[in-house]
């Protein structure tokens, strides 16, 4: 029970730090990044992950646009360490108010590592997208897959080009 | 015709004679549908079978020019009633189709079932004793939300379209509106996004799958069991803890209880009118657009139709699918042994199982050591005998009854005769 309720009380926290989070988020840079947030290292796929890349391991996760269309994301269905990946195969699910989003690899690789936060208090991914609401860490068996991803500045270009298609 | 066919589908007759070619004449029976395959864009009300030439609707060209930038639309209804083998079509459809300039609203129905959320708990979620004792299918589907019971008196609808094009309340109001148009009946879409009737029951429950292509899908309870419904939904799940999605508990009502002319047929056929006369945007195009439509088209989900269909199906119905997708869960009961002088419980016992992919990980005991005379040493040889024996073997409810049974055997020998052989037949059952 312990640690349920731990699990519960910390929800309950994140919760409110999150409704804190979204208020800050004003409509005009609802597709755009905090300053703060700015990390060089850190590119983006058309599918809206992320990965950081330190030495051989990236770590993997979802763009704040991301987690803002999904809305309160409720399961973290993370790839099992060990497992192999190409580039685009489908490693995982995020649920979100009754949807079922497939996460996509964004490079090929072996998983060494997931977040047992996110999977304990999903909502993390909501309210740290880039920081405590990273997915897995991945050993990359392509590095030169990196140079196909786009950089912060490309990535917000992207997101800027979808909005106006649509 | 009109004298071949019965009052009972009165209400499509109705729509028939607008729309004659969807038809031919149902003449042997009323009961079953008496949609008929067409194409009847291209090809006019033909009554040949389409197995003649498998995965035509897949390939066509339109029949008819539409609007630019229009998608083309099909109602494919499922010939099947089989939980396993929808839940296979509608994958194969997700993962094989290109929806953007044609979508596709399948309609479909199965013989009594219980479908779970991609990250539910079974046991958490549905009394699993009393499905099995009913031998009713627990099916765990692909897309996310919550815990459903069907029958044959309930319509499943799914809308299928690019990712970028999935919205679900467009498409619940299609279901509202052709409920008013067809039935009078005053529907609303919730703000959870489920359809309710007079403001809180829900006739509906959505769910969605999202990746490349997304589809949403629904229940539309029309003449749906209820008893059996909530019987079925509301397990005991004292000592479960999890973080599998739960289910949000809402009061739900039959369609047929609002107007007794609906039924499954006839709100099948008014549902797939209304989504082929609207256009992506959720606008009304009319009988118009309708003729524009690739119209209805029965569809029998068989691997020549859909190659690689039995191997999905085969998936679908596997013991790793249904119950090893389980996100991890706890289950812990106490049981009180022994009983002072005063006639209160002297200490309790805990049992608990930590059950990782659907396994048994992690089963312990628990009994503070100053207690453990309470406990007769044969009952606590058996019990550890028990805990060690059914590690990594698959979790089942009859684990807890056999469990309880070794605990109580020697305080209640006459109603209870449990050996070891009965922990080996719960094992052979599992």
């Amino acid at each position: 029970m312990g640690w349920m309720s731990r699990a519960l009380i910390t929800l309950a926290k994140s919760h409110q730090a999150k409704y804190n989070v979204i208020s800050g988020i004003s409509q005009s840079s609802r597709h755009g990044f905090s300053t703060t947030s700015f990390n060089a290292a850190r590119m983006f796929t058309d599918k809206h992950e992320w990965v950081d890349l330190n030495g051989k391991v990236g770590t993997v996760g979802i763009s704040n646009y991301a987690q803002d269309s999904l809305g309160d994301i409720v399961y973290a269905q993370l790839p099992d360490v060990g497992s192999d990946f190409n580039i685009q195969d489908e490693c995982g699910a995020l649920e979100s108010v009754k949807a079922a989003s497939e996460l996509y690899c964004p490079v090929s690789g072996k998983v060494v590592e997931k977040n047992p936060e996110v999977e304990n208090t999903p909502g993390l991914i909501n309210q740290s997208c880039y920081d405590k609401g990273w997915l897995f860490r991945i050993e990359l068996s392509k590095p030169e897959e990196m140079e196909q991803l786009m950089d912060e500045a490309a990535y917000e270009k992207f997101l800027k080009s979808q909005a106006d298609d649509g | 015709m009109q004298s071949v066919l019965s009052k009972g589908v009165g209400v499509i007759l109705r729509t028939a004679s607008k729309h004659p070619h969807f038809f031919a004449p149902a003449a042997t029976t009323t009961n079953s549908f008496i949609l008929w395959e067409t194409g009847f864009a291209s090809h006019g009300a033909s009554k040949q079978p389409l197995s003649s030439s498998p995965l035509r609707f897949y390939s066509a060209k339109a029949g008819l020019a539409t609007a630019k930038d229009e998608p083309e639309k099909s109602v494919f209804i499922s010939q099947s009633a089989d939980i396993h083998t929808n839940l296979a079509l509608e994958d194969w459809l997700y993962k094989n189709f290109n929806f953007e300039n044609h979508q596709v609203l399948l309609l479909w129905r199965n013989d009594p079932c219980v479908v779970i959320g991609r990250h539910q708990n079974p046991w958490a979620e549905v009394d699993v004793n009393l499905a099995e004792e009913s031998k009713l299918t627990i099916a765990r589907r692909n897309s996310g939300g919550g815990c459903v019971y069907h029958d044959r008196g309930n319509l499943n609808c799914t809308f299928f379209t690019p990712r970028a094009g999935y919205d679900r309340k467009k498409n619940l109001e299609i279901i509202c509106r052709a409920l008013d148009r067809q039935f009078g009946l005053q529907a609303e879409v919730s703000p959870r996004e489920d359809v309710t009737l007079h403001g809180y029951k829900q006739i509906s429950g959505t769910a969605a799958k999202l990746g490349k292509n997304a589809y949403h899908h629904c229940t539309v309870l029309v003449d749906a069991d209820l008893k059996k419904l909530s019987a079925l939904l509301n397990p005991n799940t004292d000592g479960l803890e999890s973080k599998a999605t739960k289910s949000v508990k809402a009061p739900v009502k039959n369609l047929k209880a609002a107007n007794d002319e609906v039924t499954v047929e006839n709100a099948l056929a008014s549902i797939g009118y209304e989504y082929l006369r609207t256009y992506s945007d959720g606008n009304d195009g009319g009988e118009e657009l309708i003729q524009k439509q690739r119209g209805f088209q029965m569809v029998n989900p068989t691997n020549e139709w859909f190659p690689g269909l039995d191997k999905i199906r085969s998936e679908f119905k596997s013991w790793d699918w249904n119950y090893g997708k389980t996100p991890e869960f706890s289950f812990q009961r106490s049981y009180p042994v022994g009983l002072g002088r005063d006639g209160n419980i002297a200490a309790n016992i805990s049992f608990r199982l930590n059950v990782v992919k659907g396994l048994i990980q992690l089963a312990t005991l628990e009994l503070p050591s100053e207690k453990q005379s309470l406990l007769d040493p044969n009952t606590f040889a058996d019990l550890s005998a028990f805990i060690n024996a059914i590690k990594d073997r698959p979790f089942h409810m009859g684990i807890l009854a056999t469990f309880e049974g070794l605990l109580f055997k020697r305080n209640n020998p006459v109603s209870l005769n449990v050996t070891h052989q009965r922990i080996r037949e719960s094992l052979l059952n599992a």
